[in-house]
């Protein structure tokens, strides 16, 4: 991992690092890509199909598409978690910019 | 009297024989918290309300309609949400967050009316095994403050070690209620993935995740684990199936695997604690598990590619803290790159690397099939054998500092828990001979792993081995 992915991969999740965290993710994370690399070793041929999800066992489990809450139940308090409101509304920044489109 | 050396059981005794009040319980516990939380730091939060919660628990005994655990004092690991607590999750992210709903494990508690002491420390969003990676630093063990109390529950094992609480409850995703149990000499229990809704319980890796319950001994740990388990509309992974078979007879042992990477007392204590299995009569196995020795890396590539999906909610918009940029992406960035802790940010961008478009493929799809394989076999294993035998860590508590300079070094640590996670099978550590370090004796834990819904096996051959160790 040169610092270039770093930064890179560090855009993708939407982090800000310092050089100095640059310099230290580029050689943690290749040793730790280094040491998980064997799980491409890890099934033989003769082993069998253990393709995703179909052979895993898992199903997918469903319930009814009905309201689970009285509306408004729930708003004062989960609007009282975000960091900026206004009135009834979560408060963020402009997502649409003519002269800053985002990545 | 000291009322902080009762199990739980022996507690719920003398409240129902009105031999001790609630009130006096959960003083008892208060005054061994004010004491010893600055040094250990085992508490996030302590609640203000414990008397009038104690009171309550009073009232409910002398209506004479107590359980095992009204009125007993315990804590809550701070990645499980309480309606309007602070939650943090060891966090700065969240240092505010004061959670609007609680978690279905503490509504189903509530009905017991126990005493809620407090919130317990957890590395950042659980991802650690030493609570070195909270932001509100370390948990120190117990048994030697130079050591951590292991992770990432280590202030829910911490909290029923020092008697700053009756029982506890953490979570468990990689070991981190049985490594952290190991350390500080308690009983931890990681459940069959599912046995406990996860709903309310913050999210790290939502395959893996299981809120595991700790405590002085088995019994206890058994009491704990009936009050909060099953099925739960608001966690469709969640069921209620508890086999009733208790039976143990054999027990395997995966030697191959024990061969390196151990510490040499370590071994010794678990060898040691196998001999007087073996006396008492139980059938010890030599068992292979074809890929347990690949278990760690699955782990590593699954749990961050669920940890950086599961994080994303953390930008600052919706809850949580916001450090403001010059646009929104700008604020994304600095949100999450100054507030999330180097842990979780190292977990996100393997997650991002493993699951990106050019090495999806070769990581987080192998890395499934990896993990199929490892539950068939082991699947397999209990055809043959009851249970199976490991040691819970590699070593005894470590130093604080020791690991956490190198991450993969810290990964290791977790070896032979995590086979637990990857299969969704049962697990129990439970206290075993102790190792001496600097002159100081450490607990090591003894592991017992069942198959799927056999919970009944572990708390089995785990109060047999608390008898015999």
């Amino acid at each position: 991992m040169n610092k270039e992915d770093i930064i890179n991969l560090a855009k993708l999740a939407r982090l800000e690092l310092t050089e100095n965290e640059v310099d230290k993710y580029s050689q943690e994370i290749g040793s730790i890509l280094g040491y998980i690399e064997q799980i491409n070793s890890a099934i033989g041929e003769s082993e069998g199909d253990f393709n995703l999800i179909e052979n895993s066992g898992d199903r997918n489990v469903f319930r009814e598409d009905t309201n689970a809450d009285e509306p408004e139940t729930y708003k004062d308090s989960l609007l009282k978690c975000a960091p900026k409101t206004k009135d009834d509304f979560i408060q963020v920044q402009k997502i649409l910019n003519n002269d800053n489109g985002s990545n | 009297m000291d009322l902080t050396k009762l199990t739980i059981k022996e507690a719920h005794k003398k409240l129902v024989a009105k031999e001790i009040t609630a009130v006096d319980l959960a003083n008892a516990y208060l005054k061994n918290i004010q004491e010893k939380n600055p040094e250990l730091n085992v508490y996030l939060t302590i609640f203000d309300d414990v008397m009038e919660q104690a009171k309550k628990a009073q009232e409910k005994i002398d209506a004479g309609t107590a359980t095992l655990l009204t009125g007993i004092p315990i804590s809550m690991k701070d990645n499980m949400c309480m309606k309007d607590r602070r939650t943090t999750a060891g966090s700065k992210i969240l240092e505010n967050y004061v959670a609007p709903y609680s978690a279905t494990a503490i509504l189903k508690l509530d009905e017991h009316c126990p005493v809620y002491l407090g919130k317990t420390n957890t590395d950042e969003f659980a991802q650690g095994a030493s609570t070195e990676n909270s932001a509100y630093g370390v948990t120190k063990n117990p048994h030697d403050t130079e050591r951590v109390a292991g992770g990432s529950s280590g202030g829910a094992t911490a909290s029923v070690a020092a008697e700053m609480a009756a029982g506890g409850f953490g979570s468990d995703t990689g070991g981190s209620i049985r490594e952290p149990a190991s350390f500080c000499g308690v009983v931890g229990l990681k459940p069959t993935y599912g046995s406990v809704s996860r709903y309310g319980l913050i999210a790290m890796a939502s395959s893996f995740d299981v809120i595991s319950p700790t405590a002085k001994n088995v019994d206890d740990v058994e009491i704990l684990f009936d009050a909060v388990r099953g099925k739960d509309e608001m966690d469709s992974t969640s069921h209620s199936i508890l086999n009733e078979d208790s039976s143990v007879k054999t027990i395997g042992v995966p030697y191959d695997f024990l061969k390196e990477g151990i510490d040499e007392d370590v071994l010794k204590s678990f060898n040691d604690g196998i001999e007087k299995l073996k006396s008492e009569g139980y059938e010890i196995k030599d068992i292979k598990i074809p890929g347990i020795e690949h278990s760690l890396a699955v782990y590593y590539v699954l749990v961050p590619a669920e940890v950086s999906s599961n994080m994303s909610r953390y930008d600052g918009v919706k809850f949580g803290e916001r450090i403001e940029g010059k646009d929104l992406l700008d604020t994304y960035m600095k949100t999450r790159g100054q507030l999330l802790g180097s842990e979780v940010k190292r977990r996100i961008m393997l997650g991002t690397y493993v699951l990106s478009a050019g090495y999806a493929d070769q990581f987080y799809r192998k890395a499934w099939q990896v993990r199929n394989m490892i539950r068939k076999k082991v699947e397999n294993v209990f055809k043959e054998v009851d249970v199976i035998a490991m040691p819970v860590a590699p070593t005894p508590a470590f130093k604080i500092g020791e690991k956490s300079s190198d991450p993969l070094k810290m990964y290791l640590n977790d070896i032979f828990t995590v086979l637990a996670n990857v299969a969704g099978v049962p697990a129990i550590s439970v206290p075993g001979n102790e190792v001496n370090r600097d002159g100081k004796n450490l607990p090591v834990g003894m592991q017992f792993i069942s198959a799927q819904y056999n919970e009944k096996k572990l708390f089995e051959i785990g109060k047999k081995f608390e008898k015999i160790k």
